[in-house]
């Protein structure tokens, strides 16, 4: 058994004929798991949301962020359609804060002073000096991690602007600097949606934005009765990446890993990431003209049982149709157009 | 435009007296689908345009959005894009019958109506670290800034499939600023995973061209609309 599927992985097969007639990709896989990823028994764990109530937490956060706002009478309203509460400045209509009750999940947002000026930011950190601030930061609102040598820093970036004016483009302003976190758990990589920690900073290193999402583990015992055996990961890569990319023309796959997938709805467990690159018909995606092939991820659960949401994506209640030739007959004012 | 006219504020003064108007709470939204890609465009569009009573939900045709945007993708105030892109392109999908729509003259948008459109796509929002000529096809006498006020979407290659377009309709519904909350969605998102394919975070950079002064649009109050062939551009981009 397991040498079919070693000899699948390995077999760059043709092009397949699906259920409906219609083609699936051509799929390579570089490799199958390493003998250390394979051998691998990882628990699941359920994560547990440790973040003070909404009041309490945006309270702390527009203080730290030096709002003006009068934090003695806020209060935060659901957003419709969602399990959200949002607060929204009255000063400084720039804050937005949304806080989902049920997993502790913070989402803040402000302007930097002077965010559409054509000027940098003034004091704005940089490099370890913003990791130091950013780490500063969450340590005053008490939002660090229990064990907070499971935060990593996974990138330093920001957000930058230009300007052009009569073709004469200006150069790029630094606005704000972005500390992105991550975790690893027991020296295993963590992705997903959960499982991060983005601090954004502004002048002189003040805080201008937080994403949080993040719980505490609650582990639940697996065994290596529990996991998808190795052999039969290939196969389930496959499968899945030809799921998903269902209109590509082939698809090359880089060997499997074994990690941590957080659902950022309470589920972390461990999954097979795959990265691959997808390449389409020319002929029928004008986007790959030149050959241009895109990235692509799956991961897929790494326990015969799974309960977390690895699809992340309501799927569409209705469907599209065909437009008309015309819509009213409606004409051009300008005449420009049509 | 015929919503904006409600609110005859210089943008200098958009953020101070901007409020929502009744009529504009009738705003029209329009979703545009790769036609006959991967079924996460169809879930993409659907998971933004959801959050309001939309008017239009279509497989993408290159008329849409150039020879008869007007009745189309110009014909609404919120447009909403997804399929494969490339910089300045949008494609339209193997169903439909011209294959792509390139950003420039052929697609002249807000002379008609439109202020904001999304492309949930991989790079048709270049910034100027991916290409010198970033601003080319938006702005210029006949080019695509003709009264839109936002193109919003991703500098480079970027991943969907998840809860963005979701999460960005409920802020947008919300009346978040209009590129800020696209911004915060795509965080919310954001992920890492270390390989030799992806050299970048999950699921993209996202990237903004606006026209200077709109920067603080929310989708139920906005300025006034820039004058049609203007030539002046800015944009926000993470990185």
């Amino acid at each position: 058994m397991k040498n079919l599927i070693q000899t699948c992985a390995l077999l760059s097969l043709t092009a397949l004929t699906g259920a409906q007639g219609t083609q699936v990709p051509t799929i390579e896989l570089a490799q199958n798991p390493s003998s250390s990823d394979s051998s691998l028994v990882l628990p699941a764990f359920n994560g547990i949301a440790k973040v003070r109530d909404a009041k309490d937490v945006t309270v702390r956060i527009l203080e730290l962020s030096g709002s003006r706002e009068n934090t003695r009478s806020l209060r935060l309203f659901p957003l419709a359609g969602s399990d959200k509460l949002r607060f929204e400045g009255r000063t400084d209509r720039s804050i937005v804060m949304q806080f989902t009750p049920s997993t502790g999940d913070i989402s803040f947002q402000a302007d930097a002073a002077g965010m559409d000026e054509l000027a940098d930011t003034p004091g704005l950190p940089f490099g370890q000096n913003a990791v130091q601030t950013a780490l500063q930061h969450l340590a005053l609102l008490e939002l660090m991690p229990e064990n907070p040598s499971e935060l990593v820093v996974r990138h330093i970036g920001g957000v930058r602007l230009a300007q052009v004016e009569d073709g004469v483009p200006t150069r790029e302003f630094n606005k704000v600097t972005s500390v992105h976190f991550g975790r690893r758990i027991g020296g295993v990589e963590v992705s997903g949606p959960g499982s991060k920690m983005i601090v954004q900073l502004g002048e002189n290193g003040r805080l201008v934005g937080l994403t949080r999402r993040w719980s505490e583990l609650e582990m639940v015992a697996s065994s290596k009765r529990d996991m998808v055996p190795a052999g039969a990961v290939p196969a389930q890569v496959s499968l899945d990446l030809q799921k998903t990319h269902d209109k590509a023309m082939k698809i090359n796959a880089s060997q499997p890993r074994l990690g941590f997938f957080d659902d950022g709805k309470g589920r972390i467990e461990p999954a097979w990431f795959t990265t691959a690159k997808v390449s389409y018909d020319p002929l029928v995606h004008e986007f790959a003209q030149s050959g241009e092939a895109i990235n692509a991820l799956s991961v897929i659960s790494a326990l015969r049982k799974s309960t977390a949401d690895f699809v992340q994506q309501d799927r569409a209640q209705e469907a599209p149709t065909e437009a008309p030739d015309e819509v009213g007959g409606s004409a051009d004012a300008q005449g420009t157009d049509d | 435009m015929k919503i904006t006219q409600l609110i005859s504020v210089g943008a200098a003064l958009l953020v101070a007296s901007a409020s929502v108007s009744p009529a504009f709470a009738q705003g029209e939204e329009g979703g545009y689908v790769y036609n006959g890609g991967e079924a996460r465009f169809t879930n993409n569009v659907y998971n933004f345009i959801k959050h309001f009573s939309y008017d239009q939900y279509y497989w993408c045709q290159a008329n849409l959005f150039t020879t008869s945007n007007n009745s189309y993708v110009d014909n609404m105030d919120f447009s909403y894009y997804s399929g494969h892109g490339n910089n300045f392109l949008m494609g339209m999908g193997p169903g439909a019958s011209t294959s792509s729509v390139t950003v420039g003259s052929t697609t002249q948008w807000g002379n008609r109506d439109l202020e904001f459109i999304v492309f949930q796509s991989c790079q048709v929002v270049p910034s100027p670290i991916d290409r010198s000529d970033w601003y080319q096809p938006w702005v210029g006498a006949t080019d695509t800034f003709q009264g839109l006020h936002q193109a919003i979407g991703y500098r480079v290659n970027s991943y969907s499939g998840n809860g963005i377009s979701n999460n960005y309709g409920g802020r947008v519904r919300g009346n978040q600023r209009v590129w800020q909350a696209w911004f915060a969605a795509v965080d919310d998102e954001r992920s890492w995973w270390y390989s030799t394919f992806v050299s970048s975070s999950y699921p993209g950079y996202a990237s903004v061209v606006l026209y200077p002064g709109l920067d603080n649009d929310r989708y139920y109050s906005f300025g006034g609309d820039p004058p049609a062939g203007h030539s002046s551009l800015r944009i926000y981009y993470q990185h």
